[in-house]
C-alpha cells in the first residue's frame, strides 16, 4: 500500500475520495476522515437543513449519517461508486424515515417567519458574496422566500429539488434513490418549478397589494 | 421546416438540466425556434430554476464536526479490532477441532484393530475344531463351518472322493427285462 505509507497531512487534499476511504478503512486514519468530512459536510448538512428545517433534528440527523456511514461502510460501500452518492443515500433514508416518523411535514411558515431563526440561519451563511448593505437585504430577502417557497413544495418535489441541488445528482440516481421511475423524477422536478414560480407569483402581488395600501 | 421531434413534458427538464444527448438538444433548440409556447415554457422555468440554484449551502456548525469525526474514528477503531478478534477464535476453534478429530481417528482405530484380532482369534479357534457334518432328510450331505481355505479344499475332495465308492447294484432275483432294467447305486459293499 503505497498510498498509505507515502501519505502526510497536506497530500490528503490532493487524494480522491475513493483514496480517503480506503485510508479510514485500513487505518481507521482521522486525517482521511475529517478530510472527506470537509469536503462535503456543507452539502449533506444543508441538504437535511433544507428537508428538515429544525436545528437540533439536523444535527441529530447528521449524527446519525454519520454513525451509519462508519457502521456500514465495509458491509455495504463499494468502492466502485462515488462515496459521496452513498452517504447522500444514507442521509436521505435518514431524513425521510424521520419525516415519516413525525407523520406531518414541518411547519415551515412558523420557523422561517420566526426572526431569530433566520437571523441564526443566515449568520452561518457565507459573506463573501455580498457586496454591500442594500444588496445584503436582497439577497437575503431573496434567499428567505427561496427557501420558505422549497419547504412548502411536496416532500416528493422537494426532494428532487434538493438533491438536483446539492449533489448535482443525475436524474437516474435521484430516480433510483426515491425508487420512482425517471420520468417520474423528471416530472417532480417539473411540477417544483412550477409551484415554485406560482409561489414567487403570488409572493409579488402580494407585495404590489401592500405597496398600493 | 416542421420538426418531427417527439416532445413530452419532461424533455424541458432534461434540457434544463442539460440532460439530453448533443443531437437531442440540436433537435430540442430547432423545436423551440419553432414553437413559441414551448420557447415561453422553457424560459419560464429556467428563471424559475435560476432563483433555485441560488439556494446555500450551509455549513455545519464546529462542535458537531469535532463530535462527528472523532465519534467516527473511534467506531471505526473498535470494528477493525472487532474484526481482528473473531479471526483469532476461529483460528482456535479450528486447531482444537483438528486435535479432536485427531485424537477421535487414533481411537476408533485402535479400537477396530482390537475387535478385528478377536474376530480373528474366534475364527481360528472355531476352525481348529473338527467340522461336523451331518445329512439331511434328503439325504444330503451338509457341511457347515467357517473354514480355512485348504481345510475346504480337503473336505471337497473328500466329498467328490465319495461318489467313486458308488457301485451298480447287481440283484440275481430281479428280472432283467428290458422293461425293468434300470441302474441302482448303492455304498454298500458288493454282495
Amino acid at each position: 500500500m503505497e498510498l498509505l505509507k507515502r501519505n502526510t497531512k497536506a497530500s490528503y487534499k490532493e487524494l480522491r475520495d475513493r483514496d480517503l476511504v480506503k485510508l479510514f478503512r485500513k487505518k481507521a486514519d482521522e486525517a482521511a476522515f475529517n478530510e472527506l468530512l470537509n469536503r462535503h459536510q456543507a452539502k449533506i448538512y444543508s441538504y437535511i437543513y433544507s428537508m428538515v428545517n429544525n436545528p437540533e433534528t439536523v444535527n441529530d440527523l447528521f449524527q446519525e449519517t454519520f454513525s451509519k456511514v462508519v457502521t456500514k461502510m465495509d458491509d455495504t460501500y463499494n468502492e466502485q461508486g462515488k462515496w459521496i452518492a452513498w452517504v447522500m443515500r444514507i442521509a436521505h433514508n435518514a431524513t425521510i424515515d424521520y419525516l415519516r416518523k413525525q407523520k406531518r411535514f414541518v411547519d415551515v411558515n412558523g420557523w422561517y417567519d420566526d426572526g431569530d431563526s433566520r437571523s441564526d440561519y443566515f449568520d452561518m451563511m457565507s459573506d463573501e458574496s455580498w457586496v454591500d448593505a442594500d444588496d445584503q437585504m436582497v439577497e437575503s430577502e431573496t434567499k428567505s422566500s427561496l427557501m420558505k417557497h422549497i419547504a412548502k413544495l411536496p416532500e416528493e418535489q422537494r426532494t428532487v429539488v434538493l438533491l438536483r441541488h446539492y449533489y448535482e445528482m443525475p436524474f437516474k440516481e435521484i430516480a433510483e434513490l426515491t425508487n420512482v421511475s425517471i420520468n417520474t423524477a423528471l416530472g417532480r422536478m417539473r411540477y417544483a418549478l412550477i409551484n415554485l414560480r406560482k409561489y414567487f407569483e403570488e409572493e409579488r402581488q402580494h407585495e404590489i397589494k401592500h405597496a398600493i395600501k | 421546416m416542421k420538426s418531427n421531434m417527439p416532445l413530452n413534458d419532461e424533455d424541458c427538464i432534461r434540457y434544463l438540466m442539460r440532460e439530453m444527448d448533443p443531437s437531442e438538444e440540436i433537435e430540442f433548440e430547432r423545436e423551440m425556434m419553432q414553437n413559441e409556447n414551448l420557447l415561453i415554457e422553457v424560459e419560464s422555468l429556467r428563471s424559475t430554476y435560476n432563483k433555485v440554484r441560488k439556494l446555500p449551502l450551509k455549513e455545519t456548525p464546529s462542535h458537531l464536526l469535532e463530535s462527528v469525526q472523532a465519534q467516527a474514528v473511534q467506531d471505526q477503531k473498535k470494528n477493525l479490532r472487532a474484526a481482528l478478534i473473531p479471526k483469532a477464535w476461529h483460528t482456535k476453534v479450528a486447531a482444537a477441532a483438528v486435535v479432536l478429530i485427531a485424537i477421535s481417528g487414533a481411537f476408533i482405530y485402535s479400537q477396530s484393530d482390537n475387535e478385528v484380532n478377536t474376530f480373528r482369534n474366534q475364527v481360528g479357534t472355531q476352525s481348529a475344531s473338527p467340522v461336523q457334518p451331518w445329512v439331511d432328510r434328503n439325504e444330503v450331505l451338509n457341511i457347515s463351518d467357517r473354514i480355512d481355505e485348504n481345510r475346504a479344499k480337503e473336505l471337497i475332495q473328500d466329498f467328490e472322493n465319495s461318489y467313486n465308492k458308488l457301485m451298480l447294484v447287481k440283484d440275481q432275483n430281479t428280472p432283467t427285462t428290458p422293461q425293468r432294467q434300470g441302474v441302482l447305486l448303492t455304498s454298500s459293499p458288493s454282495q
